[in-house]
This record gives structure tokens, sequence and C-alpha cells, in this order.
């Protein structure tokens, strides 16, 4: 059933972010272009400001996808779940638990759609003006060569960890700015009226909550007399520089997941038992 | 078949009186297969429960039959319909016979009424 | 027998508001029953509790012997007494929706419904009249076998052309085996249609009785008989 949830969930939400990812990618292509054009334009005419203009949509195109990815996650939560949607959502044969994870992905997919389409606009601008660079094949070759010298050298299998470990902490990390959103609308719509002022005015404060909560934390941390021992008496030197940052990500992934743990239950709690459709 | 119904009585009753109605003035002759459930409670707009209930009381009463897997039929037993026909003449007339005691009018009086209805009706 | 729907001492209170208070209820299946009560009466309240889009303040309510959840949801069919389905999907969209979340979900039988209506399936449902919509969303609800179908208004707010389509199409779906609970402020139109009624008033259920059988002992129809139990 997660499966099939996720499925619409993309349908749903792809309906909204495809356009503004193929016109965006559209765009740099026209920028890339236009930029070798202008390579070739001496004097100022009309052709600068159109180029200008083309820079412009250019931009704001990669901002927009940026900005409707959050507004998605947002929307797509209150509209699907919160609103006269969601008692075609909350009737069907799935738990709550599964619907907040197939949004959490979907989330996730198009945050990494996103940082992928902004990766590839630069890499289609470049490839656009590539003969006006003058590629030195040698130097691309011997680039190259250093740095699978450098991977061989580092290990492979940390290099895989490494990138392994990042997905999950970028998963993890989705899902932390995700629910925070989704906890502070479940909130905020548990209300009869007021239901957005109520979720705007639940995410600040669970922010502030929250930061509070950690720096409070850190400090009783640091209080605490055998902690400074502990830290003193660490020695690292058995695992090595790469151990160190597998222990360094893994301690933040673990920080995140009780993040994200924390800000997960009460929204399921809401959705649960305290679930107000209008 | 008219599928009005009156506000004061059940209307698995109503239902039983109309396709007995239906029966007994050879609308729906003898042997005459009958619609399923489904579909004359569907052309009623009743409840398929209720329809149900109407046949059962038909069926009870010897008006209709059915068989196990071919469906519902009017009984060809004439004499049945007959007697179904008889009894509800006569209920017509008791009504009839009540409202017009209620305006007043004797036996005699009435037959006499109902013979000069007749004459304007041939003219 | 284990009953399609069961309410024991059932209580839902909002803050101070007590919705529903102490209902008990029992259908067994293959009844259509209609619950009856003026508006703000608890007829909707009730209707959520059943299909776990609110929880119980006291008591519980069992479908086919269990508490709402994903198993209870896979055999109630419920429709809204709004709009839910989104609106940029055709019939086409919703179709798929419906046969990947319900495996009782008979699309033949849809597709025919709507094959009835003369209805174009790749239209989107934001195209779509008012009364069509509601048709569309019906017809969906309609064409799964469920065992218990929850009907919230399904002909409040439409024309009487509609609401013939609507109770025609209740009838012709009729299952045996299954419960259709109608709520409606509007009886003399479901009146004909139903086996049972429960009049709810004020958070209350009053009366569970068969439809003949209070036109037997009061003469009158459930109609009648309604206004008169709620004159103001």
């Amino acid at each position: 059933m997660l499966g099939k949830l996720i499925k619409h969930e993309l349908r749903g939400s792809g309906r909204t972010m495809l356009p503004f990812i193929l016109v965006s990618l559209f765009l740099s292509v026209m920028a890339g272009l236009s930029m070798r054009a202008m390579e070739h334009q001496q004097e100022y005419s009309w052709f600068n400001i159109l180029f200008g203009i083309v820079i412009f949509l250019f931009v704001a195109g990669l901002m927009a996808v940026c900005i409707m990815s959050v507004v998605v996650v947002i929307n797509r939560f209150r509209q699907n779940l919160l609103g006269d949607e969601g008692y075609l959502m909350f009737t069907l044969p799935v738990s709550v638990d599964q619907h907040i994870w197939a949004k959490l992905i979907v989330s996730a997919i198009w945050f990494l759609a996103t940082a992928l389409t902004c990766m590839l606009a630069v890499v289609l601008v470049l490839l656009c003006n590539v003969r006006t660079f003058d590629v030195n094949w040698s130097e691309v070759g011997y680039v190259m060569g250093e740095l699978g010298r450098m991977i061989r050298e580092f290990g492979v299998l940390h290099i895989v960890g490494y990138c392994l470990e990042l997905l999950v902490m970028f998963f993890a990390g989705v899902c932390v700015s995700c629910l925070l959103f989704y906890c502070a609308m479940a909130i905020g719509y548990s209300f009869a009226n007021r239901k957005v002022l109520l979720s705007i005015l639940a995410c600040f404060g669970l922010d502030i909550f929250f930061t509070t909560l950690q720096s409070a934390l850190i400090a009783a941390l640091n209080a605490m007399p055998g902690v400074e021992r502990f830290l003193d008496n660490l020695d690292l030197s058995r695992v090595g520089t790469a151990g160190s940052v597998h222990i360094v990500m893994l301690c933040w992934i673990l920080y995140l997941a009780v993040y994200a743990a924390v800000l997960y239950i009460p929204t399921r709690l809401l959705l649960k038992k305290k679930l107000n459709l209008p | 078949m008219d599928w009005s119904f009156n506000n004061d009585m059940p209307i698995y009753t109503q239902l039983v009186d109309k396709i007995k109605l239906s029966i007994v003035s050879g609308q729906l002759p003898p042997g005459e297969k009958l619609s399923t459930v489904r579909d004359l409670a569907a052309e009623a707009k009743v409840n398929p429960n209720t329809m149900q209930r109407a046949f059962q009381e038909l069926e009870r009463a010897g008006l209709v039959f059915s068989q196990r897997s071919s469906g519902r039929y009017v009984t060809e037993d004439v004499e049945i319909i007959m007697e179904a026909k008889k009894a509800m003449a006569r209920q017509y007339v008791q009504s009839f016979m009540k409202s017009m005691e209620q305006l007043g009018y004797t036996g005699e009086e009435i037959l006499h009424l109902l013979e000069e209805g007749e004459e304007e009706e041939k003219q | 027998m284990t009953a399609t729907f069961e309410c024991r001492g059932l209580s839902k209170r909002f803050g101070a508001t007590q919705a529903l208070e102490g209902v008990n209820i029992s259908i067994a299946p293959g009844r259509v029953v209609g619950l009856l009560g003026p508006n703000g009466s608890g007829k909707t309240t009730l209707i959520k509790l059943a299909n776990g889009l609110l929880s119980p303040s006291e008591g519980e309510i069992l479908i086919c012997g269990s508490r709402p959840g994903p198993e209870t949801k896979a055999v109630v069919s419920y429709l809204p007494d709004k709009p839910c389905m989104p609106q940029w999907m055709n019939a086409v969209q919703l179709m798929d929706f419906f046969q990947d979340f319900y495996a009782d979900f008979d699309r033949q039988r849809a597709e025919e419904m709507l094959a009835r209506l003369g209805l174009d399936q790749k239209q989107k449902l934001s195209q779509m009249s008012k009364g069509t919509k509601e048709k569309v969303q019906l017809i969906m609800v309609m064409s799964r076998k469920a065992k218990l179908y929850l009907l919230d208004e399904p002909i409040g707010g439409v024309d009487p052309a509609t609401r013939d389509y609507i109770l025609d199409t209740i009838i012709r779906n009729y299952d045996p085996e299954a419960v259709v609970l109608i709520s409606t402020h509007l009886i003399s139109d479901v009146e004909k249609v139903l086996d049972e009624v429960l009049f709810i008033n004020q958070g209350k259920v009053t009366l569970q009785a068969s439809v003949d059988d209070i036109r037997q002992q009061y003469g009158m129809s459930v109609d009648e008989y309604f206004r008169e139990v709620f004159k103001c």
C-alpha cells in the first residue's frame, strides 16, 4: 500500500513540479546558447537586453523550482490530508504512518530532483559553451586520474560508505524539515478556526522551542563533569581519519533521526486522534 | 403500473394491492413471468426487501409462485385469481357503501343511484 | 451473526459540546437504513466516527466486529457530504485510484454506470457541473462491493432528476450482504428506499424501527411521523 500511496503522491505533486523543472532546464539551454551568441557581439544592441532577460529568466526559473519544492511539500499535506481530499485519503485502507511516510519519501524525491535540476542546469549552460572554453582533454584526463588515485588511496569502501551516509543524512534532514511543517499544520488544523494562522504560529513556536531545547541540552552536557573528561580521553587514533569522519556522520544522522522522531510522534497522534476535517 | 403511494399504509401492502390489481385485471395474465425483485424495486423506486416482502405475501395468497431457478410467475390457477378478484370487489363495495351511508343514503337509494349512473354512462 | 454496524454506549464530545451521547445501534446485513435527524443532530459525527475520521470520547463503534482502522476501511464505502475527490483528476484517473486502493472495486460496474451517464471519461472533475460531480463520486462509491456503505447527505442540494438518479443507483446496487446507511433530513424522498430508520436528535438515537412498522402503527408516513416527533 505504501508503494501505491507513493505512486499517487508522485502523480499529484508531479503535476506541479515537472513543468517547473522542464521549463527551467529549457531556460538553462536558452541561457547557455545566448551566452555563446554574446561572445561574438561587440557593440551594445537590442541583443544585450534580450540576453539580460534570458539570464534573468534562467535564474528566476531555478529559484522557482527551489521555492516550489517547498510549496509543494506544504501544500500537498495541507490539501491532500487536511483539506476536503482528506475525506478520501483518510478513509483509504492505509495507516496514518503510511500516509506520513509516503509524503516524506516523495518530498525527499522532489528535493533531490530540485538539487539535480540545479546541477544539470549549470552543466547544460557549460555544455552549450564548451567550445569557447577550449577544453584541454589531456588535463581532464590527468584530473580524472588523480581523482581515481585519491579514491583508491582513501579506500573505495569508505567512499561508498560516505555516499550512503550522505544520502541517509539528506533523507533524515528532509524528514526533519518536512515534519516541522507537518507537525505545525497538524497542530494548527486541529483547531476549528484560524487554521492557517495557527499553523504558522505553531511553526515558529516549534522552531523556537527546539532551538532553545538544543541549546539547553548542549549547556547541560557541558555542565556535566564527566563529559569533558570523556572527550579528552577519547582516542580516535585507532579508527583513523576516515573512521572519525564516519563517526561524526553517524552521530549527525542519529541526531537528525531523534529530532525527526520527536516531531513524528505528535504529528501521527494528532492526525490519528485530533483530525478535524473541514 | 402506477407506482404512487399513500402515506397512511405500509408500502409493502400497497405493493401487494397494486400487483394483485394487475393480476385480477388481466394486465398480468395467468402464467406470465414476472420481472425480478431488483428490477421491479428499481421501477417502483422502493427498497428491494420491501418488494420481496410483497411477493412473499402474494405467494402466500397463491397468486404467484416461484420456481427455484427460472424466476417468479403469475399462478395458472384461474380460480384463485377469480377468488381474489371477488374479494377485492367486495372490499371496494364495502368502502363505497360506507361512504354512501355517511352521506345519508340507504340501501334502496344507493341501488337506484347506481342504475342512474349506469344509464348516464351508456349515453 | 455479527452485526455489520454496531455502536455501544457511544459518546462524542467536542470541548463542551456533546455531539453524541450514549448511542446504541445494531444493524444486521442486508438492510438499507436511514439516519434521520434535523441539522446538527449528530448524523455526520456518527458517520465520521464510523470512518475513523474521529475517535469516540466514550464507548465504541464496531464495523463487522472491529473498531475503525485500515481493515474496516477496506470494507466501508463512504460518500462524504462534500466533494472530496481531487479536482484535477478525470474519471479514468479516479477509477485507477480506486482500483489501486480497494480490492473490492468493480471497474466494469463503474465503467457501465459512467457510460449510462454519457460522460466523457477524459473530462476533469473541475470542469464538471456540481450535479455531475456528485454523480461521479456516487458511482465510485457504489462500484465497490463493500460490506457497509455510508452515504452522508447524498441527496442534499441536488436537483430532483439527480436525486432520482442517486436513489435509483442505490436500489440497483442493492446487495443482500451489505448495509447501506443513508443520512438525510429529506425524508419523503428516501423513505420508500429504506428498510429501517434511526431517529437522531441532539446527539441521541431516539428510535430504531422499520418503515412499514411506523406506517402500520401510526397510520402515517415516516416523514409525517418525523415532523410530529421533531415539532418545534
